[in-house]
């Protein structure tokens, strides 16, 4: 679909962030998924405490996420012992827009199916295919009798609306601490339809989400009954479809405000 | 983490054949775990698998790998033989071992013995260890490694020569304590760090490396074995402190399971005696004050099946169950489980259904629609009037921009910075669009410009603890001349009035040279809930082939209460026009007073075209019917 203003001289451009996050969240929508969303500073609690990441999981550590300075004399609020105040001390540059799950689960009762795009911060070096920021998009639903074959039908649909009724998806075992069964998803590659190619280094399958069944510890800490409600929740990295899509080498270009980039969508 | 694994080292857990190499990948990445590589070197295959961390408890070893191997191919598994002769000649050394914190150390085992050597390993260790990219060093060094990499058990030897008694310390450094590690570096220790160490000094950081002075070198004729079970949050943070990460910390970081010290220790004197029969063996010291209690967890097919959504039987789930090797009982469709001690991931009924989910194949999962939910989704107004106004830019020529979240002031600082310049988050969005302006001013000639305008919808943390939804808008006119900044104010002026009427209210924000910025947040608490949440199709932006085809012309007009947007009518005219439909455009708007209260008058051009044929008019006559029927279907007027 083209709007006629493409046609004007003066017409802008949207960022192509903007576009796959509107692709996929528009199917998502049209699948009946309410938008969500939450901050960017985000408290120890919601980031990782509720999500079932142990105490003293090596992803807390200052390599892997970004702490905050919330005090005025700058005193560190990171603190081993790790007392996570909801929202209030312990504070990080949310690792994940899964620490939106627990903010809407505390507020709202099942069923539910939303989707939650935004931008997210881990503390590594940059480099070509590397940023210390990047976009994702979290899904969740919560209901009776959730299982992952309705994972599966979900996201099968989803694929079919983003890349056509040709692609399909494959489940592998993977492992997130806040899901149980946790999956990997490979969609069928966009290039060779499963034939295998360079860009799917032969195999057929493209590597793009995490996945599974939310693991009971952060439904009963959002308040939701496991043995009466299971959900199964999804997250998938927004930068690497966009470089994937349009052959971009270089993440940075994706952050740095540069027309060379975005004047090309 | 990722582990090398031999091919020909698994075979050796089997009497049968088992599937060959690239069967084994397939096998195991649907099955297990990704396989990063695969390498032919002689007459061996070397795998890269990249073990889940749940599973790092069990699958850092080949024997791990085997038993994997028997479950998903079927072919029985048969244990390495760690059975030798039980009576010796007593050892002159009777070892003692104490442990101060059984929480960093839960279990320690130590075996004194005697009359061995240190020297070459014979040729099928070294070329085992080799395999996997392990130098070998010397037959007791090698046979510590060789049972890691079997077994997944960490283990040490320490010259019983060189301690000052045959007592064994675990305990926490002395501050200020100083230990020489094997390869010469000098590490000055720290109370919170677990040593071993004899009645004088540290021997070596537990679980991490060992030490110079008491290691064994040529000349050692007896030796004390060491299988020990070590704290996994502790060994890391130890490893962390003195900057050494080791094979042996990277499984203790895993967390392993205190039942395996006693296997490694068995199988590494076995090893011993092969090299050295006439070696006195002592007896086995074991300090494990609170053994490992084993899981049980009760779970039904119905569980397994409502999780997975698939339709095991009774039968089915209980052949899985065997393969696992996990001990069971069974009570109709109930089933009573007890895995193995050293399968520390298991412990809750989604555990167990998701083991057997994997081995029954996650791939072989049908699709089923989701339940017909009561949830009414809403819109939600941040991301319907960011992207609002990111069309109303776009459409006058503004391009988006996504720009660093740190920068080098600001008032909210990051603990753990990556660079000086990064230090702080964005205090607003109008300094980043600012650096933006120049770099593409740089590049005007290239982009074919005479103006950069650009804007970013985004968060700022303009004060600790505070974030705002901002939307910046920057202009520089390159050509503008002596009147460029009253020119540029004016243009920003009017990008303010021009969200103000798609917004329907009056916009505040704050001018600079350059940029205007709003508190998109704020505003949102006083614009209305939106009726639609989406769609906000990538129109105009995506590269669109060109048709070979002629495209034609229509148009439709019509009446619709006052206040509903032209966005909602041309959503409708959008979906029911299909793929055909190339481009729409709003070409004329009027209100006007009617009997039954005010009516806005709505124009499109509609643009229809195909890719693979010329569209004759009865075709669009549909497409058009399709639409005028979903309009009036709303109550809406088609004139």
């Amino acid at each position: 679909m083209t709007d006629s203003r493409n046609n004007k001289g003066a017409q802008g451009h949207l960022h192509p962030l903007t576009q796959i996050v509107r692709e996929i969240v528009d199917s998502f929508v049209a699948m009946g998924f309410e938008v969500a969303d939450g901050p960017e500073v985000e408290s120890e609690h919601y980031n990782f405490d509720v999500l079932n990441v142990p105490k003293d999981h090596p992803s807390r550590d200052m390599q892997d996420t970004f702490w905050l300075k919330p005090s005025e004399d700058g005193s560190p609020n990171h603190s081993t012992s790790g007392v996570g105040l909801k929202g209030v001390s312990q504070t990080v540059l949310r690792t994940h827009t899964s620490s939106v799950q627990a903010r809407y689960m505390e507020t709202q009762k099942p069923p539910f199916k939303i989707i939650v795009p935004g931008k997210v911060f881990r503390c590594e070096a940059t480099d070509a295919t590397h940023e210390a920021q990047f976009h994702q998009i979290e899904g969740l639903v919560v209901g009776e009798g959730i299982s992952l074959s309705h994972l599966q039908y979900t996201l099968n649909e989803f694929f079919k609306r983003l890349y056509g009724t040709q692609a399909t998806i494959r489940f592998r075992p993977s492992f997130f601490p806040f899901v149980e069964p946790g999956v990997e998803v490979d969609v069928s590659c966009v290039k060779c339809s499963g034939k295998g190619c360079g860009m799917c280094k032969q195999t057929g399958f493209i590597e793009v989400m995490g996945a599974g069944m939310v693991h009971p510890n952060v439904l009963t800490a959002s308040g939701i009954d496991p043995q009466k409600y299971r959900g199964f929740a999804f997250g998938m990295g927004v930068d690497r479809l966009v470089m994937l899509k349009y052959g971009i080498d270089d993440i940075r270009y994706l952050y740095s405000g540069d027309l060379r980039l975005v004047n090309q969508f | 983490m990722n582990i090398p694994i031999s091919y020909n080292w698994l075979r050796v857990h089997f009497e049968k054949d088992i599937p060959a190499p690239n069967e084994i990948a397939t096998l195991l990445t649907k099955h297990l775990c990704e396989v990063e590589g695969m390498e032919v070197r002689n007459d061996d295959t070397i795998f890269d698998f990249k073990i889940l961390p749940d599973r790092g408890h069990d699958l850092l070893s080949h024997h791990g790998i085997a038993r994997e191997v028997s479950v998903l191919s079927g072919v029985p598994f048969k244990k390495i033989p760690t059975e030798y002769q039980q009576s010796f000649e007593k050892t002159e050394a009777i070892l003692k071992v104490s442990v101060s914190d059984a929480h960093l150390c839960p279990r320690y085992m130590g075996r004194v013995i005697e009359n061995v050597g240190v020297g070459e390993s014979p040729a099928w260790l070294r070329a085992r260890l080799e395999s996997v990219g392990q130098r070998s060093i010397n037959n007791i060094v090698d046979i510590t490694n060789f049972v890691m990499l079997e077994l997944g058990q960490p283990m040490h030897a320490f010259d019983l020569r060189k301690l000052s008694g045959a007592e064994i310390f675990v305990r926490k450094a002395h501050e200020g304590e100083k230990m020489m590690t094997l390869d010469n570096k000098d590490i000055t220790l720290t109370p919170e760090t677990l040593v071993i160490a004899d009645s004088k000094q540290a021997l070596a950081i537990a679980g991490v490396k060992g030490g110079k002075d008491a290691g064994v070198e040529a000349g050692t004729t007896s030796i004390v074995f060491e299988s020990a079970n070590f704290n996994a949050v502790s060994t890391r943070k130890t490893s962390q402190r003195v900057g050494i990460r080791t094979d042996s910390s990277r499984r203790y970081e895993h967390g392993l399971s205190p039942s395996l010290t006693e296997e490694a220790i068995h199988l590494a004197t076995k090893l011993l005696l092969e090299m050295y029969p006439q070696a006195r063996v002592g007896e086995i010291v074991d300090v494990y004050p609170e053994p490992q209690q084993a899981q049980t967890i009760v779970i039904t097919v119905s569980d397994i099946n409502g999780i997975l959504g698939s339709t095991l039987s009774p039968d089915e789930v209980e052949g899985i169950v065997v393969r696992l090797g996990f001990t069971h009982t069974r009570d109709g469709e109930t089933f009573t489980i007890t895995p193995p001690l050293v399968r520390l991931d298991l412990s809750i009924k989604e555990d167990i259904a998701e083991e057997i989910g994997r081995v029954y194949g996650f791939y072989k999962i049908t699709d089923a629609p989701l339940p017909d939910f009561a949830f009414t989704a809403r819109p939600l107004k941040a991301y319907y009037y960011a992207n609002l106004i990111r069309d109303t830019l776009v459409a006058r020529g503004f391009s988006e921009v996504y720009t660093s979240s740190f920068q080098k002031e600001g008032e909210f600082a990051v603990l753990n910075p990556l660079a000086e310049d990064k230090a702080f988050l964005r205090k607003n969005l109008a300094m980043n669009i600012e650096q933006a302006l120049e770099l593409n001013v740089r590049n005007a000639p290239l982009l074919g410009l005479d103006e950069i305008r650009i804007f970013e919808i985004g968060k700022a943390f303009p004060g600790v603890m505070e974030e705002k939804l901002l939307c910046a808008v920057g202009i520089e006119l390159t050509k503008a001349g002596k009147k460029k900044d009253t020119m540029t104010r004016e243009a920003l002026e009017e990008v303010r009035t021009v969200i103000g009427e798609v917004l329907g209210v009056a916009i505040e924000g704050v001018f600079t040279t350059n940029v205007f910025e709003l508190d998109l947040g704020a505003l949102l608490d006083t614009l209305p809930e939106p009726k639609v949440g989406a769609p906000f199709v990538s129109v105009g932006t995506r590269y669109q082939k060109i048709s070979a085809y002629p495209f034609m012309l229509r148009d439709i007009a019509l009446w619709v209460p006052e206040g509903i947007p032209n966005d909602e009518v041309l959503a409708i005219i959008v979906h029911e026009g299909g793929d055909l439909l190339r481009t729409k455009r709003l070409f004329d708007v009027f209100t006007k007073e009617f009997p039954e209260g005010k009516r806005t008058s709505y124009a499109f051009n509609l643009v229809f075209q195909s890719y693979e044929k010329t569209l004759s008019d009865e075709e669009i006559n549909n497409s058009m019917l399709r639409i005028t029927i979903a309009l009036r279907a709303r109550g809406w007027e088609v004139r």
